[in-house]
């Protein structure tokens, strides 16, 4: 064994450049590939979080963007009454944009004590004792702190919107962790005055998740003759639609991700094709010696396999450590969602590389180990 | 002396596989690349084709420059029309364009499924500030009716009969009746259902507008509109140019054009550095044959031109099997995106670009090879054989 890994690292050393490109050509297809995938993994965590099967979104009737979107307030009591309902948050959602964006700006107004307690909120920096104390005080999301490099004490402003960073927090749900938490009569206040009163949805919560399609249509039915009726959906289902435009970005980066591996699975091929032609004769001494055909394979094989390896978790790794260090999310409707380089999804890219690149090898490196020796020798 | 012509080609015919393979990487780059000019293309001039510079947009202070946001007392329009001068009049009438622009969902006739659509809300004035709308198909509607762009079937993501006119949709909790279908070539208007104005309102439950668009006969005399925005506080709007409005909404899109841009270049490394290889690889191959080459009078550079020859008949070739399958995936694809939807444009600049990227990564990849040839000793590479 020991004579064959060395075997392989010395192949893999006598050309260097050779190796070298390789390597960054599939680093570079991975780190692409971890990219789009990240995106997709955050899609997936943001529509799958624990509370969303027994969780119904309250929106105004035939409206999707929040910025569309006028309930009454007071609605509030007449939801909390219905039976199978623990608990009514009215929120008011101020954005920069209801479009795609790498910068999503995105307040949430409410109160406070019950979205703490509902989202599990937990302050990771500050004081959480001056938000609830300050009226013009924020709770800034992880996600959107790091990606905006704010910190505990800096002042936001956007449009007439101006906080106060009184602390930083982390939540159970990754798009929880994009938004800025105000002050619902804060955020009331910043708006037009004839929408003083109004909020954009409500998150209900329900004792049984079995009730939900039940308690929707009570709800819906209850305000489809108020002057501003209801749509009330599941908010995995209200995900799933408000992130439609999303995942059509996603198709088209996946579309990139798939070329992107094509070419490697060509070009890798085509280096083995050439390896193994330019090393006919080294594999014909192989055949004098007694190596048989199974060794010779799987010299081939390892051979590649150690190639992609090495240069898909260069890829795979500086994905990585791009987006720990710029942290990215892309926002659509106010719901952010973030680049995930989740571990499985690291290992899956490097699986997915080394099958590639061996799936596009295993036909030279086949017939190059069964050919004979006297046939490699005398091709010289 | 230099090498035939014919001596790169036959190389290329030598090793089949080799070439078709590397011809096989070179046009699924030129694929992608040509998609990614689409892409970015395609919602750049939907954007800029949606806003003349004659024409100025009066909308809320508050509303953050956004269309959606705003809202406007309808009164605004006949203020408007009364008090400023230059605004363009077609056969007497002004042209003034009281608006509504909201998101709403919408449901096809006999269907279960809440689709997510753009409705305008407009009287037939709108046609006269907004000129690059034609009614393609039917007519403008009346009462119960809308009209849509082309693009709608695109922004719904169902299938154009679905549309067409004469069929039914609901929305804002009434049942409209198709009466047209419009065009605005090239703009995110096309992706928009229009519907009346006072209907919209009513059934929305808004009596107010969200922008009023004016059409100025020179657009020097804007300046009154604007001193007219800022001197009447009370009705608290600003205007803005609507093609600097459209630029906003296209800037906006920038951080996602970047994001394609960058997947470019990555395939784009991911072709050189692998590119690179198998033509580093080719020479090392060669050597006693270029070798040779050398040895009978031959010199580097006539070598070399014919290895770059080499690599620029492959990855054109390459290139264009590449544009030919745009041609069959891309061309013409609508893309839903941000409230709208835009088409695909793959135009002449696309094309030209692609292939002038495509011969250059293959110049590039060349690199590595070219040093080999320019380094060669003769007597070595001889000998190695």
């Amino acid at each position: 064994m020991r004579f064959w890994i060395k075997l392989v690292r010395r192949q893999l050393g006598r050309h260097a450049v050779r190796t070298t490109l390789t390597m960054l050509g599939v680093a570079a297809a991975m780190l692409l590939f971890v990219g789009v995938e990240s995106l997709a993994t955050g899609l997936d965590m943001a529509l799958r979080s624990g509370e969303s099967a027994r969780t119904l979104i309250v929106y105004r009737k035939n409206r999707f963007c929040p910025q569309t979107s006028f309930l009454p307030e007071r609605y509030r009591s007449d939801i909390a009454r219905i039976e199978g309902v623990e608990s009514a948050l009215p929120v008011k959602v101020f954005l920069n944009n209801c479009r795609a964006s790498l910068d999503l700006i995105a307040f949430h107004g409410t109160d406070v004590d019950d979205y703490v307690r509902d989202k599990k909120v937990r302050v990771v920096d500050g004081d959480f004792e001056r938000f609830r104390r300050e009226e013009q005080a924020a709770l800034v999301g992880r996600d959107f702190a790091a990606r905006r490099g704010m910190k505990v004490g800096d002042r936001f402003r956007f449009g007439d919107v101006s906080v106060d960073v009184a602390g930083i927090f982390e939540a159970a749900e990754p798009a929880t962790e994009g938004v800025i938490l105000t002050h619902l009569e804060f955020l009331q206040r910043a708006g037009p005055v004839d929408r003083l009163g109004t909020v954009t949805q409500f998150e209900v919560r329900l004792a049984d998740a079995r009730d939900a399609e039940r308690v929707a249509d009570v709800i819906d039915a209850r305000f489809a003759t108020a002057e501003e009726p209801t749509d009330t959906r599941p908010k995995l289902e209200f995900l799933g639609t408000a992130t439609r435009d999303l995942r059509e970005l996603l198709r088209f980066g996946r579309a990139f991700g798939i070329v992107c591996v094509l070419v490697v699975l060509i070009l890798v091929a085509n280096t083995v094709l050439m390896s193994l032609r330019e090393r006919r004769r080294e594999f014909g001494v192989f055949r004098t010696l007694g190596y048989g055909t199974r060794e010779l394979f799987g010299l081939v094989l390892a051979e590649t396999a150690v190639l992609t390896a090495v240069g898909a978790v260069l890829g795979v790794g500086l994905a990585f450590v791009l987006l720990r260090v710029f942290p990215m999310s892309l926002g659509v409707e106010g719901i952010a969602v973030r680049f995930e380089a989740r571990p499985t999804l690291l290992l899956l890219a490097v699986a997915l590389a080394v099958l590639t690149s061996l799936c596009a090898t295993l036909p030279p490196a086949f017939f190059a180990a069964r050919r004979r020796a006297g046939e490699l020798l005398g091709a010289v | 002396m230099g090498l035939p012509f014919e001596y790169p080609l036959r190389n290329l015919s030598r090793r089949r596989t080799r070439s078709t393979l590397i011809a096989a990487a070179c046009a699924l780059v030129a694929a992608v690349l040509v998609a990614a000019f689409a892409f970015v293309g395609g919602l750049d001039k939907s954007f800029q084709r949606s806003g003349r510079s004659d024409v100025a947009v009066l909308l809320s202070a508050a509303a953050q420059r956004d269309l959606v946001r705003s809202a406007l007392t309808p009164q605004v329009a006949e203020l408007v029309t009364a008090e400023i001068d230059g605004i363009l009049r077609v056969h007497g009438v002004p042209a003034v364009s009281p608006e509504i622009h909201m998101a709403t969902r919408v449901r096809l006739a006999g269907k279960s499924d809440d689709l997510q659509g753009f409705v305008r809300g407009v009287s037939e004035r709108a046609l006269l500030v907004h000129p690059e709308v034609t009614i393609v198909e039917g007519r403008f509607p009346g009462v119960g009716e809308i009209a849509v762009g082309r693009l709608v079937a695109a922004r719904l993501g169902v299938e154009p009969a679905d549309i067409a006119p004469g069929k039914s949709l609901d929305m804002e909790g009434g049942t409209w009746r198709i009466a047209g279908v419009f065009a605005a070539p090239g703009s995110t208007t096309e992706a928009e259902i229009w519907a009346p104005l006072y209907e919209l309102q009513g059934k929305a439950r808004r009596p107010d507008v969200s922008a009023v668009f004016v059409r100025f006969a020179e657009p020097g005399e804007m300046d009154a509109l604007e001193a007219f925005a800022g001197r009447r506080l009370d009705l608290e709007m600003i205007m803005i140019v609507a093609r600097e409005y459209y630029a906003e909404l296209a800037a906006w899109f920038g951080p996602i054009r970047g994001l394609v841009w960058v997947m470019v270049l990555l395939i784009a490394l991911t072709v050189v550095f692998s590119g690179a290889n198998a033509l580093q690889m080719s020479v090392e191959e060669r050597s006693s044959e270029l070798a040779t080459l050398r040895a009978i009078g031959f010199a580097p550079r006539s070598i070399l031109a014919s290895l770059v020859l080499e690599a620029l008949v492959l990855a054109a070739a390459g290139a264009l099997v590449g544009l030919l399958l745009a041609q069959f995936f891309v061309r013409g694809t609508a893309f839903r995106i941000g409230m709208g939807a835009f088409r695909l444009e793959v135009d002449a600049a696309a094309i030209a670009m692609t292939f002038g990227i495509v011969l250059f990564l293959a110049l590039l990849g060349t690199l590595p090879a070219a040093v080999r040839v320019l380094r060669m000793r003769v007597a070595f590479a001889l000998k190695d054989d």
